[in-house]
């Protein structure tokens, strides 16, 4: 039976992979497209447009830590399992 | 590397929906999660860089998009919107992409202005706005032009904050040196200069220079602007009582007004007719000591403009009480005003001695043009005697003789410069910056060095007279003789066939030789033996000038001596 930690763990990480799910498909991930040269042209709106870029970068590489954090969390859980297991008087 | 600049209003009203909505979103995810504090930090950051730099930018488009009628099917260039509003969005990297007083209420932004306005002006030594801003100082260097263009973005897209302005124009005289920083429509500069002059506020340095800097964005964009205030008696007596006005700037609005206006559309030329109406009336009883320089001066350079109609307005002859103004050689539209009241004018804008020489150059110029109008018809047609009405409406108008030395020597400069085309409403003569087209800068210098000869005459009588009647006189008769003598294809409609082809060479010498004499005192000397030489030796030439000078109005004109002499 999975103690206690892992199944904390397994919930951490199934929040932080909604948590990526839910950045990876915020409105601002897509909010480009309504932002092209047919809607604005000139200096100020390529800045903003750029800015947008990186920042949807930064959220993407946040997403994809999300998602290796909860690997990682799921790898633990089931590590902490496995030692449950050979030792079932140990469970935490 | 350029960036065409330009925007599609409906699909930016769709990007603000989704900008904002985007916000909503990203203020919707949340975690507790200290495995998640960098994702969170990420996502604040993205919402906080839509808030202050997306939203504002949207906004401000959207605020500017209030004032036009967009197409909507096309992506509206930069081209167009200059046309709309004077490149008020240069997107730019010149400019901030917020400024603090985007945020601000309309309350405290004009509690900024006044503030900026009144407390770091006053008499602290550091010179106009307008060199502040050059030097780099604190506030007028960064923060103003951000001010300004804030003002104008909130004057464009608020009817209610414009009012608000300039109704409180008195208070705020920043918002009206504002215009020289930013695009702000064109009907706030002239709402914004009505309520500065009527003002009165002639001792703030900063009124005065926000009234010169409207004065200047009006002159520059709409002449046909200057005109419709000029066309305001309050702005008009205000103008003309001005005490620390620029004179450049004053001269160039009223030249704009009342000449460049009408060299654009003809069709407002009454206009231009019913400000020098009301500025006769303005002249009668009041500015004993002449008007503000600028409007003298600015006059003056548009009399070219209307001296035609003037001439031919003053009726058949003068003692007809009435000076009519005309548009064409039609009808009179109205009474300018009575002879004396018109002759005061002048004289008012002639006690500035600027506008004297220029008001002699216009003189000079129109002998010209009317002896080359007329052509070998002066004999029989009106017109010659009109210079002579002219000529005595501007004396009648100056009160000293050397003024009228002044006058007279302009004109007969002008005259021998041949200067007629200068003449009307298409000379193009006052485009260059300084308001002094480069014939008549040439003119004005050549005037005063006359007038200065003529006025170093002491000896009275025994010499040639030079008063301005009968300098005048002889510019016209000298006129005629230059027109007769290069014109050959006339001589026998003006009945002076007979006169030899040598005695044509002697006169066009002596014509040349007065024309090229710079010494006043000589070229009198030359005109007194061209005169006895026709009179004793050419009687065809003798009996064509007896013709002319037959006309009452001339006699009169040559009888009038010096003042002390009549």
């Amino acid at each position: 039976m999975p103690g206690y930690e892992a199944i904390e763990l397994r919930r951490r990480a199934q929040r932080l992979r909604h948590l990526a799910s839910r950045i990876d498909a915020s409105l601002v991930m897509t909010l480009e497209r309504h932002a092209g040269n047919n809607t604005w042209r000139g200096w100020r709106p390529l800045l903003s447009v750029n800015l947008l870029r990186h920042d949807q970068s930064q959220l993407a590489a946040e997403v994809e830590g999300l998602r290796w954090q909860a690997y990682l969390f799921d790898q633990q859980a089931a590590r902490l399992d496995q030692a449950a297991a050979l030792h079932p008087g140990n469970t935490s | 590397m350029s960036v065409k600049t330009g925007y599609h209003p409906q699909r930016v009203d769709a990007l603000h929906r989704h900008a904002r909505e985007a916000i909503a979103d990203l203020i919707s995810i949340r975690s507790s999660d200290p495995a998640a504090a960098s994702a969170m930090r990420a996502v604040v950051q993205a919402r906080r860089n839509l808030e202050d730099q997306w939203l504002p930018l949207i906004m401000a488009i959207r605020a500017s998009n209030a004032m036009v009628t967009w197409s909507s099917s096309l992506l509206i260039s930069f081209a167009d919107l200059a046309k709309c509003f004077g490149q008020r969005l240069s997107f730019d990297d010149r400019t901030a992409i917020a400024t603090p007083f985007a945020t601000m209420s309309d309350d405290d932004l004009l509690r900024e202005l006044y503030v900026a306005g009144h407390l770091n002006t006053d008499g602290d030594g550091n010179g106009s706005i307008t060199e502040r801003i050059k030097n780099g100082d604190p506030f007028w260097s960064d923060e103003f032009p951000d001010l300004a263009t804030e003002l104008a973005t909130r004057v464009a897209a608020d009817e209610t904050f414009a009012i608000r302005l300039i109704d409180e124009i008195d208070q705020h005289p920043l918002a009206a040196i504002a215009i020289g920083h930013a695009d702000f429509p064109p009907s706030f500069a002239q709402a914004a200069l009505t309520g500065l002059v009527k003002s009165a506020q002639w001792s703030s340095a900063v009124h005065v220079e926000a009234i010169e800097t409207v004065l200047s964005q009006i002159l520059t964009a709409s002449p046909s602007a200057a005109l419709d205030l000029l066309g305001d008696s309050a702005v008009l007596a205000a103008l003309a009582g001005a005490t620390t006005l620029d004179t450049t700037i004053a001269r160039d609005f009223v030249r704009a007004g009342l000449y460049d206006a009408v060299e654009a559309d003809r069709t407002l030329l009454i206009d231009g007719w019913e400000v020098l109406q009301n500025l006769t009336a303005l002249a009668d009883g009041q500015f004993d000591d002449g008007f503000h320089p600028g409007m003298a001066r600015g006059v003056a350079d548009s009399m070219f403009g209307y001296v035609q109609t003037l001439a031919y307005g003053i009726g058949a002859g003068i003692e007809d009480d009435a000076i009519r103004m005309h548009i064409d050689r039609g009808d009179s539209v109205g009474v300018l005003g009575d002879r004396d009241a018109v002759a005061n004018l002048f004289g008012t804008v002639m006690r500035d001695p600027d506008a004297q020489v220029t008001m002699g150059i216009v003189l000079g110029a129109y002998t010209d043009r009317v002896i080359n109008d007329l052509g070998a018809s002066f004999v029989n047609r009106t017109g010659v005697e009109s210079i002579a009405r002219l000529g005595l409406l501007f004396r009648d108008g100056l009160n000293d003789e050397q003024a009228e030395l002044l006058l007279a020597a302009a004109a007969e400069t002008a005259r021998r410069e041949q200067i007629g085309d200068l003449i009307g409403f298409s000379a193009g003569a006052w485009t260059s910056g300084s308001g002094v087209g480069v014939v008549t800068r040439s003119v004005v210098s050549q005037a005063v060095s006359s007038a200065m000869d003529l006025g170093s005459e002491v000896e009275p009588d025994d010499i040639v007279d030079t008063s301005f009647g009968s300098t005048t006189y002889r510019g016209i008769q000298l006129s005629v003789l230059r027109y007769v003598h290069d014109h050959p294809g006339a001589h026998t409609e003006l009945a002076v066939d007979g006169v030899s082809a040598e005695q044509w060479a002697d006169v066009g010498r002596r014509l040349d030789a007065i024309a090229s004499e710079p010494n006043g005192a000589l070229r009198d000397g030359l005109v007194q033996d061209l005169d006895n030489l026709i009179a004793l030796n050419i009687s065809a030439l003798d009996s064509l000038w007896r013709q002319i000078a037959g006309h009452g109005d001339m006699t009169r004109l040559k009888e009038i001596g010096r003042r002390s002499q009549s």
